[in-house]
């Protein structure tokens, strides 16, 4: 017996074809709606680190920079670091993730580092520099989802103190696509998988929040 | 985008075109669900052998016999063989007292396994036609008469009958009852396709010629009742599902029994599949992709799917919520087009099941199903069955390979 033609073949094929796409072209839609707002919001905060660079170029007053840097200090942390957070989430978890967002963030954290490190010499500053090296590559760094959450809890006890400390994380494995990691792995010669760079001392291994800390002491 | 990310397309798309398949041929063929055979009138009805193999049921075997006792069927066409297979317990003592009401009570010295038994009754049978039940299934009064209709049309020798889970108590029984409902309504819209392949142990009625023609249950299969509708289908007869005339049987009470029941499902399964592999043809209409093919279409791209949804659940999602908010979170998920697509098939899956399991319980007259009051066993039916299924074929296939000791226990 045969009821079942070709036509119903081709026909459950395109019903099939059409909950499937449309599927697809919901999820890349809501991936493009969460990506513009990074995107922009990582424009905004690279506009307010370029203004602060040109102030300080023009080294006429270190004091108003001095001031200005503390006065903006608490802005460019917490955006820098919350941009940081979603797009680290957004990678690890949505394989889809357009990695050119990842590099323009990059920039900012460079620069963010470069300001950071500026502050700490001319206004005398106190900033714990803690670069995060990691790779999303499948088995490569089997710890750094974990490494990434003892960050987030020494990220978090600084909050409730006075110290300063700023977290920069950067794809290892991304060292032939993004300029600044290869500056990077230049700089500090990484290889493995998590890498910490505390206060540019190399470490490259897991670190829990109290070794980090430890460290820093 | 990375080649695990293709296989994954491939394979939710896979499932998708299974799952829409059924939804098809629902629509093109719901009819089937009101099909009723003509109501024959007691001199109308052939005679009938009930063979009902037993081995160590005790007790639990007069519920069966006392259902068949009460059943409607003409007691001058009606003629009962209890096959003893060789019980340890007092089983052939109660079926030697129903001798009185003149069923015949048959003993085997030596435990030879169910589908002897049941080879044992259908050759000594006197009945144009021969229905065969387990030992713990409950028939309603007129479950006999309702299959016996079937007959009338030319061609059909085998129907079978609605069988439903008794008394689900705890939530594995309750599970598997919805699973019975939603396999009762597949079974019967694989009728309209001539595509049912299996007449399930609980109960199944035949014509006793044809069954004897094509030698009886085999003795090897693990699943015998999937093997003779296999040895039908390739005889070129037709097999019926009854849609009201219920048959109530135990269901297995907890997981671990499950999983050993439905490991000899498969392996079974596999074993008739290799021993009747001429039936991968063509020829045989739509029975080729429904009968054959479905089961194991879907079960390459269910291993991937679940084995990559076990390890994302795996992953620390909960602390990346806590750690960028649950709007973060919760839009990361949704600009997944995989889980959008996964949601979809999981949505049309949750209805589908939904319409399937009232539908039966319409035709048994009990209420509709309670989605908020009956949660705990679809969700569990759902997403935690579904998942067991293709390990459970990993299992078999591996037993299957390596020789592993064929057995019916589940204990």
């Amino acid at each position: 017996m045969r009821i079942w033609t070709w036509e119903i073949y081709i026909i459950t094929f395109v019903a099939t074809a059409l909950i499937f796409f449309s599927g697809a072209a919901i999820g890349f839609y809501v991936s493009s709606t969460v990506s513009n707002p990074i995107i922009s919001q990582i424009d905004s905060a690279n506009d307010n680190m370029l203004n602060m660079q040109l102030l300080l170029n023009s080294e006429s007053n270190p004091e108003l920079f001095c001031s200005m840097y503390n006065g903006l200090y608490p802005k460019f942390d917490s955006e820098t670091w919350a941009i940081g957070e979603r797009l680290e989430y957004l990678e690890m978890n949505k394989k889809a993730f357009d990695p050119s967002i990842k590099f323009k963030y990059y920039q900012l954290e460079y620069r963010d580092m470069l300001m950071a490190k500026k502050a700490v010499e001319i206004c005398n500053e106190s900033i714990e520099n803690i670069i995060y090296i990691y790779s999303n590559k499948e088995g490569e760094c089997p710890k750094c989802n974990e490494q990434g959450k003892e960050l987030w809890y020494l990220r978090n006890a600084y909050q409730n103190s006075s110290d300063k400390i700023r977290i920069y994380s950067f794809d290892g494995s991304s060292a032939n696509d993004s300029m600044i990691v290869d500056m990077l792995r230049q700089a500090y010669g990484f290889t493995s998988y998590p890498t910490i760079i505390v206060n540019d001392r190399v470490n490259g291994k897991f670190m829990t929040e109290q070794e980090i800390k430890d460290q820093i002491e | 985008m990375e080649i695990i990310m293709v296989v994954l397309y491939i394979s939710a798309f896979i499932l998708l075109y299974l799952t829409i398949t059924f939804v098809v041929l629902f629509a093109l063929k719901h009819n089937i669900l009101h099909f009723k055979p003509k109501d024959l009138e007691d001199k109308d009805l052939k005679t009938l052998s009930v063979v009902l193999p037993v081995y160590n049921e005790g007790e639990a075997l007069r519920k069966t016999l006392d259902a068949i006792l009460n059943c409607d069927y003409p007691k001058e066409k009606l003629e009962v063989l209890i096959v003893d297979d060789g019980s340890k317990d007092n089983s052939h003592e109660i079926a030697k007292e129903y001798e009185k009401h003149g069923f015949v009570a048959i003993r085997k010295e030596k435990n030879s396994g169910a589908s002897d038994s049941k080879n044992t009754g259908i050759f000594r049978a006197k009945g144009e036609l021969v229905a065969t039940l387990d030992s713990d299934s409950v028939i309603e009064k007129d479950a006999f008469r309702k299959l016996s209709c079937y007959f009338e049309e030319e061609g059909v020798s085998a129907v079978t009958a609605a069988i439903r889970v008794r008394e689900p108590k705890n939530i594995v029984e309750k599970v598997q009852a919805i699973e019975y409902d939603s396999i009762l309504f597949l079974r019967r819209l694989m009728m309209a396709v001539d595509s049912i392949y299996v007449t399930p142990g609980g109960l199944s009625m035949f014509r006793t010629e044809d069954i004897r023609k094509i030698g009886g249950f085999d003795i090897n299969s693990l699943t015998e009742d999937q093997e003779i509708a296999l040895k039908l289908q390739k005889a070129g007869k037709k097999i019926r599902c009854a849609l009201d005339a219920f048959v109530y049987t135990s269901a297995m009470p907890n997981l671990d029994m499950l999983v050993k029941q439905r490991i000899r499902w498969v392996r079974g399964g596999i074993w008739n599949r290799v021993k009747h592999k001429d039936l991968f043809s063509s020829d045989y209409g739509d029975f080729l992709y429904f009968g054959m093919m479905t089961d194991i279409l879907v079960f390459i791209p269910s291993i991937i799917m679940i084995s990559s949804i076990i390890y994302s659940f795996f992953k620390p999602q909960m602390m990346w919520m806590e750690r960028i908010g649950v709007d973060n979170f919760v839009l990361g998920f949704l600009s997944d087009p995989l889980f959008i697509i996964t949601a979809s098939m999981v949505t049309v899956t949750f209805l589908w099941l939904v319409y399937m399991v009232n539908s039966i319980r319409g035709h048994a007259n009990e209420k509709k199903l309670n989605i908020i009051k009956e949660f705990p066993e679809v969700f569990s039916y759902l997403f935690l069955f579904g998942y067991l299924w293709p390990y459970i074929w990993v299992a078999s296939l591996l037993k299957e390979i390596t020789g592993s000791k064929r057995t019916w226990s589940t204990r």
